[in-house]
């Protein structure tokens, strides 16, 4: 093996080979098929492309359809029946109360005859507030301090999103709705722990 | 100087003719420009029998598309592109991968219809040497249907004989300086699967 003739043997060899891949003939009479074909009737190319687009179109109408159908907007609120005499108010739209707010609800001016005979205040967990209910503990009856309120039960505590009624108009049967306070109800001012306090028994 | 033979018609004059309606002229050009893109399109896809089809697709559309070509570059380099493009999409075909998928090496595959040029004895070659040079050539061909496509296209254009950089340049749709640089990469590539293989040359 000459070295200085390696690569014109090898180049030659390329050459050798991309001919031998390159020599083959079409076959005899192509002039006659290609005329053949231009005298035929044009059909359409690609007739089963053509069926799958008008089948993909025809289904993702009939899908749009089904999504419209189930997206409807839930049925409006039946109007409240006329009562003869009184004019229709028509019923606000149901308000849902997220189950997880701290924050108390608003208060209403209570009623100052009732106040005792007010229903029990709906105090979040954790919410410090003034005691100002009566309690049996003598030393705590006594004290001055704010007091934290120990854990509500469950009974206070919000209803599940399932058991809130839809709000209905005032009516008479509809009995007022009064919510304790939840500020500061004592005004005396906090005296000083020490000296006045007289803190746990020991 | 009387010619009592008609000229040639040029290609250009069979397209005008062919664009008012002359069959004829057209078939004209089908014989003219056949080999050219039948070769073309077996440049892409390697096969005999799908290079014919492709061929004749090719005239077809060019065929309608007649009335588009407006003379700028020659008929056949206009035409050739229409062949590429036409066998591009063949090669990109599903069916045609599903096909070489389960017949990896259909009939009419180069490897059996130009073997016998090189089972020609040489007369200054002794029957070993002959038999090397075989070997040789279909490691080559192997090697050069491993190629990326793009040197591999850009090699076989070339090295078909059938067309001008230019025309491949046309064809391909990149520069002339790109299609040479493919060329000598391609080339490259497999003196370099050549060396590690540890082929020795003979010469």
């Amino acid at each position: 093996m000459k070295s200085d003739q390696e690569p014109l043997d090898l180049d030659a060899a390329i050459d050798r080979a991309v001919r031998s891949m390159m020599t083959a003939e079409p076959r005899p009479g192509m002039r006659q098929r290609v005329l053949s074909r231009i005298n035929e009737a044009p059909r359409r190319a690609f007739p089963m492309l053509r069926l799958a687009m008008a089948g993909g179109g025809i289904a993702v109408i009939a899908l749009a359809v089904v999504l419209r159908d189930g997206n409807r907007p839930i049925r409006p609120i039946e109007e409240p029946a006329r009562v003869p005499g009184h004019p229709v108010v028509a019923a606000p739209p149901p308000r849902v109360q997220a189950p997880a707010a701290r924050v108390p609800p608003p208060v209403s001016a209570p009623p100052t005859a009732n106040r005792t005979q007010a229903l029990s205040p709906r105090i979040p967990r954790g919410m410090v507030v003034a005691q100002s209910l009566p309690s049996e503990d003598p030393v705590r009856s006594a004290a001055v301090g704010p007091t934290v309120v120990p854990e509500a039960p469950e009974n206070l505590l919000l209803p599940p999103l399932s058991t809130i009624q839809e709000l209905q108009p005032p009516g008479d049967s509809v009995p007022a709705i009064t919510v304790a306070p939840i500020g500061i109800v004592n005004l005396q001012p906090i005296a000083p722990l020490q000296g006045q306090y007289p803190g746990p028994s020991r | 100087m009387t010619g009592t033979e008609p000229a040639e018609a040029s290609d250009l004059d069979l397209v005008r003719r062919a664009q008012a309606g002359d069959a004829d002229a057209f078939g004209e050009l089908v014989e003219r420009n056949r080999r050219a893109v039948f070769r073309a399109a077996l440049a892409a896809l390697g096969s005999p029998a799908e290079a014919d089809d492709v061929a004749q697709d090719a005239f077809v559309v060019a065929y309608r598309k007649l009335g588009s070509f407006r003379g700028e570059a020659a008929f056949r380099t206009w035409l050739l592109a229409i062949a590429w493009r036409k066998a591009l999409d063949r090669r990109k075909s599903l069916n045609r991968w599903l096909r070489l998928s389960v017949d990896p090496h259909p009939a009419g595959d180069d490897d059996h219809t130009t073997n016998w040029i090189e089972q020609m004895p040489e007369p200054s070659r002794s029957q070993e040497e002959t038999v090397a040079a075989q070997q040789l050539q279909q490691m080559l061909r192997k090697l050069i249907r491993t190629l990326p496509r793009k040197l591999k296209d850009a090699l076989l254009l070339a090295g078909s004989g059938e067309y001008t950089y230019e025309q491949i340049s046309h064809i391909l749709g990149v520069p002339v300086g790109t299609v040479k640089w493919r060329v000598s990469e391609a080339r490259k590539l497999l003196k370099e699967k050549m060396s590690a293989m540890g082929h020795a040359y003979e010469v």
